[in-house]
């Protein structure tokens, strides 16, 4: 009997060592773990882009958002001759809202921002795990940006989920400490760097949620850097689904 | 009309006192055309006989002030006041200067229903040009500048069902079917969003006309990383018509009733957007097409029948009769099929500079018009714009016989 209890506690060990094991190197569950470390599941938040062009020219577009899940919405505060237009994320649809015209657009998730180097896709779907499927992963990668090289790097390789809309692959680096995300890359199918977005920093309230993030994208292409800052961030129990439904987005544009 | 606008200024202005939200903007620019004074829409100068004398040439000014306000956790109020005035118009018995709310509504944004109520912009369909199915905007110019347009009075009453559907309720006031209050249509949506797919089907009742009804649906779907496509079909069903039409007999044109028992309308196409991600010389394309068929149109000898009654009452010089047969003429609804065909180029070699061309085809005459724009995006507050309207077909088709062979439009607008 003390040999069948020994027998079983000892494979319940090895099962659950074995299981932690493949958890820890399952590449979808560590972009998972790094989205939730990083985005709070339901949330308000205001968005600033900031724009600066290879002329020097700095356009600023401000926005206040609601987040839920997969789900989220975005109401143009700036500039002037945009207020009240919408953005929405509807699970894998992308919504834009015009009111001077009451017409709803659905996006393609590279049409770009106006004045801005970054697409409706990259600012509305922030999860990444809910779009992309991670096709390789490499543990202990470097950063060249990291001069000191004390920090080590998953580097996951991203690409779009079946009849989902992205980019042909996104490279990502994840600090293996804390599973934060520290870099992106984002590659046309031809292979061409076409955007490179660099995490410039995250902060966390006492409670350990997020309270603010700066996300660098930079276009090698157009020479163009949009600044991307979260701010007044408050973490919710919960938003009714309805305000994301793309017949709500009439009602919001006023907000 | 001056009603519409107190009833307006009742519900907004006391909605304002709270919070204030103050914009502006100032849209300036002219328009040239060219003008035909014998044109089979516009015989024998008759116009001009009516005191209205054509200049060739217009320049404007807008200036719009929006009001926002919030009351409280759901309540809010737009108002948006232009002030226009033209140094120079094109004819010369309009006023020179005038005010008009673009738009005045209130909002009640509740968890459970959302109310807009008041003068606002309302649109239904996903065509590009041609949306049978926007029963709350039938009259909507497709060829009049942005600049021009004004919302409709009316109401709408949407319940949003979890994110995915909702019910609406709505009434508007059309300029040509609502003399008093029990001609406001009652009319129910029902829209639905599944995934890449989305529509909705409406039923709309009112007082002296049988119900009419449709649906439109469309769906989206990513052919490759950037590129996407978009189909779409519409269709409306009805069973009386509000129009007449130009019949003959013995030679004689006059006008009477659409009489046909029912007449189904339907549009449907597709566009295809490519987003640029390689080259620093364009941002993306949009090519699209559209078909439309509509069974209460005019076909194409309903139309020269039409002219031919207005020229008769050219060479009877009844101008009274002259002014009131105009408006049966619509535009675009001229034949009983059209085709519409658009490109839109956007940040081409500049990111702020987009340009765009669309065409529609009357395919009873062959007659088209051609839609050339340009655009630039000085800064995000800041856009100049230019563009034109072409028109050709031979002397009795649609777009052969209106007083213009082009026009020209250039705007500059700021907003702060």
């Amino acid at each position: 009997m003390k040999i069948w209890i020994k027998g079983f506690t000892g494979l319940a060990l090895v099962t659950t060592v074995f299981c932690s094991a493949v958890y820890a190197e399952e590449p979808s569950g560590i972009l998972q773990k790094s989205d939730k470390k990083f985005i709070p599941e339901i949330f308000t938040y205001n968005m600033t882009l900031r724009t600066k062009s290879a002329d020097g020219k700095v356009d600023v577009v401000d926005y206040n958002g609601k987040k839920k899940h997969e789900n989220n919405i975005m109401v143009t505060l700036n500039p002037v001759s945009a207020r009240g237009q919408v953005n929405l994320k509807n699970r894998n649809v992308l919504w834009s809202y015009f009111p001077t015209s009451d017409t709803s657009v659905k996006q393609s998730y590279q049409a770009i921002i106006l004045g801005t180097s970054v697409s409706y896709g990259d600012i509305l779907a922030i999860e990444l795990s809910r779009d992309y499927d991670v096709q390789s992963t490499a543990e202990n990668s470097s950063l060249s940006n990291d001069a000191a090289g004390t920090n080590m790097y998953y580097l996951l390789a991203l690409t779009p989920k079946k009849g989902v809309d992205g980019y042909a692959k996104i490279f990502i680096w994840i600090n293996q400490a804390n599973f934060l995300p520290v870099r992106r890359e984002y590659y046309a199918l031809s292979g061409l760097l076409v955007k490179s977005c660099e995490i410039k920093s995250i902060s966390f309230n006492d409670k350990g949620v997020l309270s603010g993030a700066d996300e660098l994208f930079y276009e090698p292409l157009k020479k163009k850097e949009t600044l991307v800052t979260f701010s007044n961030i408050i973490v919710l129990n919960d938003i009714r689904d309805t305000t994301f439904n793309p017949k709500a987005m009439k009602f919001f544009s006023g907000e | 009309m001056i009603r519409i606008h107190v009833l307006i200024l009742l519900i907004a202005v006391p909605v304002m006192v709270f919070s204030l939200d103050i914009r502006a903007n100032v849209n300036t620019g002219f328009d040239v055309q060219s003008f035909n004074s014998n044109s089979g829409l516009y015989p024998q100068n008759l116009l001009q006989d009516a005191g209205v004398t054509n200049q060739g040439f217009d320049c404007y000014v807008n200036a719009d002030i929006i009001l926002k306000s919030a009351i409280g956790e759901i309540g809010k109020g737009f108002l948006d006041v232009r002030y226009t005035y033209y140094p120079k118009t094109f004819i010369t018995n309009v006023p020179q200067q005038y005010f008009n709310i673009v738009e005045g509504y209130a909002d009640v944004t509740t968890e459970d229903f959302l109310i807009r109520a008041g003068k606002h912009f309302m649109h239904w369909g996903d065509g590009a040009w041609f949306n049978p199915v926007d029963i709350v905007d039938l009259r909507k110019d497709p060829l009049s500048f942005t600049g021009y347009n004004q919302g409709k009075p009316g109401a709408d009453v949407t319940v949003p069902i979890g994110d995915f559907s909702s019910i609406s309720a709505l009434t508007v006031v059309d300029s040509m079917l609502t003399t008093n209050i029990t001609d406001l249509p009652a009319i129910f949506q029902y829209f639905l969003s599944i995934d890449m797919f989305d529509g909705f089907v409406f039923v709309d009742f009112q007082q002296n006309y049988l119900p009419q009804y449709g649906g439109n649906i469309d769906y989206v779907l990513a052919v490759r990383n950037n590129i996407s496509l978009k189909l779409y079909s519409q269709i409306i069903c009805k069973e009386n018509s509000y129009r007449e039409f130009a019949a003959e007999t013995n030679g004689i044109p006059y006008l009477e009733n659409m009489t046909n028992s029912s007449y189904i309308a339907c549009a449907a196409g597709g566009s295809l957007t490519f987003s640029f991600t390689e080259t620093p010389l364009i941002d993306g394309i949009i090519i699209a097409s559209e078909y439309y068929y509509d069974s209460e149109n005019w076909s194409g000898g309903d139309y020269k029948n039409y002219l031919s009654y207005i020229g008769m009452l050219s060479n009877n010089n009844n101008l009274p009769g002259y002014i009131a047969a105009l408006p049966e003429e619509e535009s675009f609804r001229n034949s009983k099929q059209y085709i519409y065909s658009g490109i839109t180029i956007q940040g081409l070699f500049d990111k702020d500079f987009s340009l765009a061309c669309q065409g529609v085809l009357n395919i009873d005459d062959l007659s088209f018009v051609v839609y050339p724009w340009v655009s630039y995006q000085v800064n995000l507050d800041t856009s100049i714009s230019l563009g034109a309207q072409m028109f050709y077909g031979s002397a009795g088709s649609e777009f052969g016989s209106l007083s213009q062979q082009y026009a020209l439009n250039g705007s500059l607008t700021v907003s702060f």
